[in-house]
């Protein structure tokens, strides 16, 4: 048995072997794309979930360690500053591809949850860990700031 | 259970999920699901009403639901096309824009090529916008002719007396009014369209890469005395003013389909192994381990590979771990090694006389030139011969979704169909056509969404072992590319050696200007009929040489050493390592003549009014002549695509590690008329970024053809951390559009060197900065 908590749902992926890490488990056998695979060695970010509400990188996690754990996607991100982070990011027009930007929301959503009014530096750190290479970090600082900020 | 937990799940979750994955995916649902948030967009319009839609020609399509929908040609690469493109024919069309949505183009260059791109349906080269702005911008107004025409004939009016406004047609002499969705009956589309002609246009100049631009069909001409008008631009409502980009909300939810993230019925899994050179050809296969994986289908036995084929991603990509192949050179990259490569280009740089090249460009006297150019004439002519010579090493594009593709081969029909994030389709249907045996316009490529590209999308990759795939299993293959195949297999932006000579007088005039710029080519590798029409040369690697400064005699000469190892255009093509060396030149020549290096540029380019302007205006939002403690001001600028830009960085050394720290940019751009000034600004922003990280930590290192590098650990890209806050100003003139997609990246690498240059003494001289390199200065400079 694989059961977890997806979004807010107990789910089983009764027939995935355990060692196989959640990304995929996510994007193959849920079908839920909105998390990505970029590096597959916990270097990029795309893959970035929240496991109990901490920023993870689900391609370094085994289904295994989930076993019972509240997985959430960008797909189910709720709470405080969901609605918010996402609004900003549109206002501030930040993704280009956008392909890096649904865990940079959720690397976000976490930092946010953990520190509501952070600082430069504690964005800077909170982010360091998501790349992207249409270089919108600038757009990404000034989303975080106006979502804190309430606006 | 796990099947119906699963299924319901999705079900509720995501209703594009659901639609593809109960198979009701035609490319059509593919596209109206991700094609921009289309079908969220329709819904404002309520209910549909009865009716055919009316296409007006090639580009729009109005539905009677009121939806207008526009044919986009460029893809979407996070530069705003799908938006501006629809722009351009809701602008004329005076289109509620909140109606618009969009659709790909399918691959048709007869209907669907760029203009200014030599009519290829390719998203390249800082062109879409401007290539296909004057052609969507007659769609839309052909589309409004017809309603307007429509309109005249129910009401029994003159034209003349009809406006529209946000989907409306108006009379106001009887107070009448309808949608453009209830004229669609009335509508006549005729055969042949009257003249359509923008009298406020400025034409489109001429480009140093693409030549004279293609005429339009809408310029003013003799003979069109009664042609229909186009708006000008102080009519706009749309353009030169910010709207949000309609491709941003899909990306923030997670609801953007990629084309990774795409699944198609019955559709089986493959990975590919490749060897350790990715031109390896497989020698011994040992699969038994993975042949007994449950749900591994098949390993294939490609031309340069393996591919295990699962009947899901887990079965492929457990069996690929399961996977043992010895390999033997297929090529002779084996022979390839980049430091070898760039001794050798630069040895030939330094030779003009044993290895000549091919002039590309003289400008002046070539006999004077040589002379001035040549070292006895030092002092007899006043003259001083100045020099500067970089190399820049090979660079990942490095695009965050990894190549992939889907195939459908139909054996039968001797046709196929794929799902493929591209640049260039055409390419695409090539490939696949080349190794299925059938013919290209039987390949129908159903365009995906790309997480980046930056230029590697530009030929194939993923499709190429699809199409290898299908040809002995017969379903449709999905291939993903890990990210170490993606950096292994990648085709790298060019290696580079650009040497100048600079013949300088005592006032610091440059009389004499020579560029010898040595590098493999693209267009040598995959377009021979382009290399030849360019005089055997490629002009991505040498139009960077090409100036705005005011020099009487300059000489291009590029030399093609044709490598082992592929190379393909990356965004700012050959333009970026070029102007590394021209723009780190002229601040070694204005510094030798203790000139202010503004100054210098101010007066060299003072007949170029473009260039002086943003000068100046980016150096008031830099306070240029402020001394800042323990840190540089460097600029640099740049003309490219008609745009010119400078920029100025300001910069700081740490004297211990040898990091370059960028702690601020400002960068000042005349774009010609600024379609969509916050885009703009997101393009500079961001290709600043890209080229940042280039210029101070990108290689790709080979030894004996092996790329070092496997994964983002040792290929960093810049991060957060060490991204500079940057100020841009777009100024909006009144020329033709310009290309503003790459410039970016070009002009932060040599604005970054020069204020090192003042740090440290003395310039760097090849790309990337690497500490490395500036310890190595500061070691000599103590020993001396």
């Amino acid at each position: 048995m694989n059961t977890f908590q997806l979004n807010g749902r107990l789910v089983d992926a009764a027939s995935v072997s355990p060692d196989v890490p959640l990304l995929w488990v996510i994007r193959e056998y849920f079908k839920l794309t909105g998390t990505k695979f970029g590096c597959g060695r916990g270097l990029c970010g795309a893959c970035t979930v929240h496991i109990n509400g901490q920023a993870t990188r689900s391609c370094l996690v085994p289904l295994e360690a989930v076993r019972n754990q509240a997985v959430t996607t960008i797909e189910g991100l709720a709470g405080k500053y969901a609605q918010p982070l996402q609004t900003a990011w549109v206002a501030e027009q930040v993704p280009q591809c956008g392909y890096c930007q649904s865990g940079q929301i959720m690397q976000a959503a976490a930092l946010l949850a953990q520190t509501p009014r952070p600082s430069e530096e504690q964005i800077t750190t909170a982010m360091e860990g998501n790349l992207c290479r249409c270089g919108t970090y600038l757009r990404i600082r000034r989303a975080i700031r106006r979502a804190a900020a309430g606006e | 259970m796990a099947e119906v937990a699963s299924l319901g799940f999705c079900s509720r979750l995501s209703r594009r999920a659901f639609l593809l994955q109960t198979g009701a995916a035609s490319c059509g649902v593919l596209f109206a699901f991700h094609g921009e948030s289309g079908a969220a967009r329709a819904t404002v319009l309520g209910q549909a009403s009865v009716g055919v839609p009316l296409s007006f020609n090639s580009w729009v399509t109005l539905h009677p639901t009121g939806r207008i929908e526009v044919v986009v040609p460029g893809i979407e690469l996070g530069q705003g096309s799908h938006s501006t493109l629809a722009m351009f024919v809701a602008e004329e069309l005076d289109a509620d824009w909140s109606h618009v949505t969009v659709v790909a183009a399918p691959a048709d260059e007869a209907r669907f090529g760029n203009p200014m791109f030599w009519g290829l349906q390719i998203t390249a080269g800082s062109r879409t916008c401007l290539g296909y702005f004057d052609v969507l911008r007659l769609a839309g107004a052909q589309a409004r002719y017809v309603l307007l025409t429509a309109a005249a004939r129910l009401w029994n009016c003159p034209i003349s007396e009809l406006q529209t406004a946000e989907s409306f047609v108006l009379h106001q002499p009887s107070a009448r009014r309808a949608p453009y969705s209830e004229l669609i009956r009335a509508a006549h589309v005729p055969e042949k369209f009257p003249d359509f002609v923008a009298p406020a246009d400025r034409p489109q100049l001429p480009d140093d890469f693409f030549g004279d631009p293609a005429p339009s069909p809408i310029a003013p001409r003799p003979g069109l005395k009664n042609a229909i008008r186009l708006k000008s631009p102080n009519q706009y409502r749309l353009l030169c003013r910010d709207k949000p980009r309609i491709d941003i909300p899909p990306k923030v939810n997670g609801n953007a389909v990629y084309g990774i993230d795409i699944r198609i019925p019955e559709m089986a899994h493959a990975m590919i192994e490749t060897g350790s050179v990715p031109s390896d050809i497989p020698d011994t296969i040992d699969d038994a381990a993975v042949r007994r994986i449950p749900g591994v289908l098949e390993v294939v036995r490609l031309p340069y590979g393996v591919a295990v084929v699962g009947s899901d991603f887990f079965a492929a990509r457990a069996g690929r771990q399961k996977l043992r192949v010895t390999w033997r050179p297929g090529t002779k990259a084996h022979t390839y090694n980049s430091a070898q490569t760039l001794d050798e280009f630069s040895r030939i740089a330094g030779d003009p006389t044993g290895n000549p090249g091919i002039r590309v460009f003289q400008h002046g006297d070539p006999v004077r030139g040589r002379a001035l150019l040549s070292r006895q004439e030092y002092g007899v002519a006043g003259t001083e011969v100045v020099s500067f010579e970089a190399r820049s090493e090979l660079v990942y594009h490095a695009p965050l979704e990894p190549q992939n593709a889907i195939l459908l081969f139909n054996k039968n029909a001797q046709s196929a169909e794929a799902w493929v994030g591209t640049q260039w389709p055409k390419m695409e249907q090539e490939a696949v056509a080349r190794v299925l045996g059938i013919k290209a316009a039987d390949v129908k490529i159903n365009s995906a969404l790309v997480g980046g590209s930056f230029g590697r999308r530009q030929e194939p990759g993923a499709i190429i072992d699809a199409a290898h795939i299908v040809r002995v299993i017969p379903r449709p293959i999905k291939v993903t590319w890990t990210r170490e195949d993606d950096l292994k297999r990648n085709p790298f932006r060019q290696a580079l050696v650009c040497r100048i000579d600079a013949a300088v007088d005592a006032s610091g005039v440059i009389k004499a200007i020579r560029h010898r710029v040595v590098a493999d080519s693209w267009f040598a590798r995959l377009f021979p009929d382009f290399f030849a029409q360019y005089k055997q040369s490629d002009p991505g690697n040498w139009v960077g040489a090409l100036n705005s400064y005011d020099i009487p005699i300059q000489t291009i000469e590029a030399i093609t050493v044709r490598k082992t190892v592929d190379v393909c255009y990356m965004r700012g093509i050959g333009v970026a390592q070029v102007k590394f060396s021209q723009e780190s030149l002229i601040d070694q020549i204005s510094s030798r003549h203790g000139q202010d290096p503004l100054q210098y540029r101010l007066r060299m380019l003072r007949k170029v009014p473009r260039a002086t302007r943003v000068l100046k205006a980016v150096s008031q939002m830099a306070d240029w002549s402020r001394r800042r403690d323990g840190r540089a001001l460097g600029l640099a600028c740049i003309p490219y695509s008609n745009s010119y830009s400078a920029l100025i960085a300001e910069v700081s050394l740490d004297r211990g590690t040898g990091q370059i720290h960028v702690h601020h940019v400002w960068s000042c751009i005349d774009a010609g008329l600024a379609l969509q000034p916050d885009i703009i600004s997101a393009q500079l922003e961001g290709g600043i970024i890209q080229g940042l990280s280039i210029a101070l930590m990108e290689r790709a290192t080979l030894k004996d053809g092996v790329v070092q590098e496997s994964n983002f650990h040792e290929y960093p890209v810049l991060r957060m951390s060490h991204a500079p806050k940057i100020d841009i100003q777009v100024l909006s003139t009144d020329n033709a559009p310009t290309g503003i997609g790459e410039i970016g990246v070009i002009q932060i690498a040599p604005a970054v060197n020069n204020a090192v240059a003042i740090l440290l003494g003395t310039h760097l001289k090849s790309l990337p900065m690497l500490p490395e390199q500036v310890l190595r200065v500061l070691k000599d400079q103590q020993r001396l």
